[in-house]
């Protein structure tokens, strides 16, 4: 922290100088250089003390969500978001199903009636065929 | 100072590679390592707000993702604080679309000189001041005057010559001049 303030007040030095170069190359006058440098030195002397940082956190929840970005973790992620487009189209088929017997036997328990006599013709048709 | 320099981007070159092997401990290292130069760009350009913390998250992510094209031209540091101006001047592109604001000088100058006028403390009249200026001048402001990168650095850093740099801040003086004049003569009178 000291290396950057050390730092910061050399760069100070050196904007003066360099912003004085600038402005007589702009012809401006001595008095209108002198209010800039008094601007710098009031922002300077004001916002020198001023330190900034992210929440204390900042860190943990950046490598979380690094860790959850992982190569590794897409295939998990394309995985389950595999599974979950699976069984959202089983659930769509098994209700497409459902309403497709329903609009064509008209209810269910006349389906589960003729779904028995179906198989009772099929016990049927094999004992004759058994017959045979 | 120039072993010094050449010593800290060597390590940051092995922390690099280390991370493109998959050691995750030494990118750990590079954030914490830059956190606070990346926090006081992002923070002095957005303020403090949420956004802020997300863009800083944003700036380390992109950096992550791309560390394998990190091709060393400039140090890690100039490289992190130029993300970090981009994005932060994309959230204030973001802002402006949601407030439909646009920056009008002379409309600034006076709605800062009344709310100056009220507000006692310097540092949050500077910073009220830094916020009006257009955000190219800002982004000058911020790093050549308050965060003390050289020219040569702010120029690199956003891609600029270094006339521009030095246009430009010329002109955001003049404006915070303006903005703060009252101010300044009250503190000189101390």
């Amino acid at each position: 922290m000291k290396k950057d303030k050390t730092k910061k007040i050399n760069q100070t030095e050196e904007l003066n100088q360099e912003m004085w170069t600038y402005s007589l190359s702009k012809n401006k006058s001595i008095e209108e250089i002198k209010e800039m440098e008094k601007t710098r030195h009031f922002i300077w002397e004001n916002l020198k003390d001023l330190e900034y940082s992210f929440n204390p956190f900042f860190v943990e929840i950046l490598m979380n969500k690094i860790t959850k970005s992982s190569p590794l973790h897409d295939i998990s992620f394309d995985l389950s978001f595999l599974l979950r487009r699976v069984m959202i189209f089983a659930l769509f088929t098994l209700v497409f199903l459902l309403s497709y017997l329903y609009t064509t036997y008209g209810s269910l328990s006349e389906l589960l009636v003729i779904n028995t006599e179906l198989l009772n013709d099929t016990k049927l048709i094999s004992s004759i065929l058994n017959e045979f | 100072m120039t072993n010094t320099k050449n010593l800290e981007r060597d390590y940051d070159k092995e922390l690099i590679q280390r991370t493109v092997s998959g050691d995750l401990r030494a990118f750990t290292e590079l954030v914490r390592k830059y956190e606070k130069p990346v926090a006081a760009t992002v923070i002095s350009m957005l303020g403090y707000c949420s956004e802020a913390d997300d863009v800083g998250q944003e700036v380390f992510i992109s950096f992550y993702k791309n560390i394998e094209k990190f091709r060393y031209e400039s140090g890690v540091k100039t490289y992190l604080i130029r993300i970090a101006i981009n994005l932060s001047l994309n959230e204030l592109k973001r802002r402006k679309r949601l407030n439909f604001r646009f920056t009008d000088y002379k409309n600034v100058s006076n709605e800062v000189a009344n709310d100056t006028q009220n507000i006692s403390d310097n540092q949050e009249v500077i910073q009220l001041a830094i916020n009006k200026l257009d955000k190219k001048m800002k982004a000058v402001v911020i790093l050549r005057l308050i965060e003390g990168y050289s020219t040569k650095e702010t120029a690199e850093i956003l891609e600029i010559p270094e006339g521009t740099v030095l246009s430009r801040l010329a002109r955001a003086q003049e404006i915070l001049r303006e903005f703060l004049k009252e101010k300044i003569r009250n503190y000189e009178k101390r």
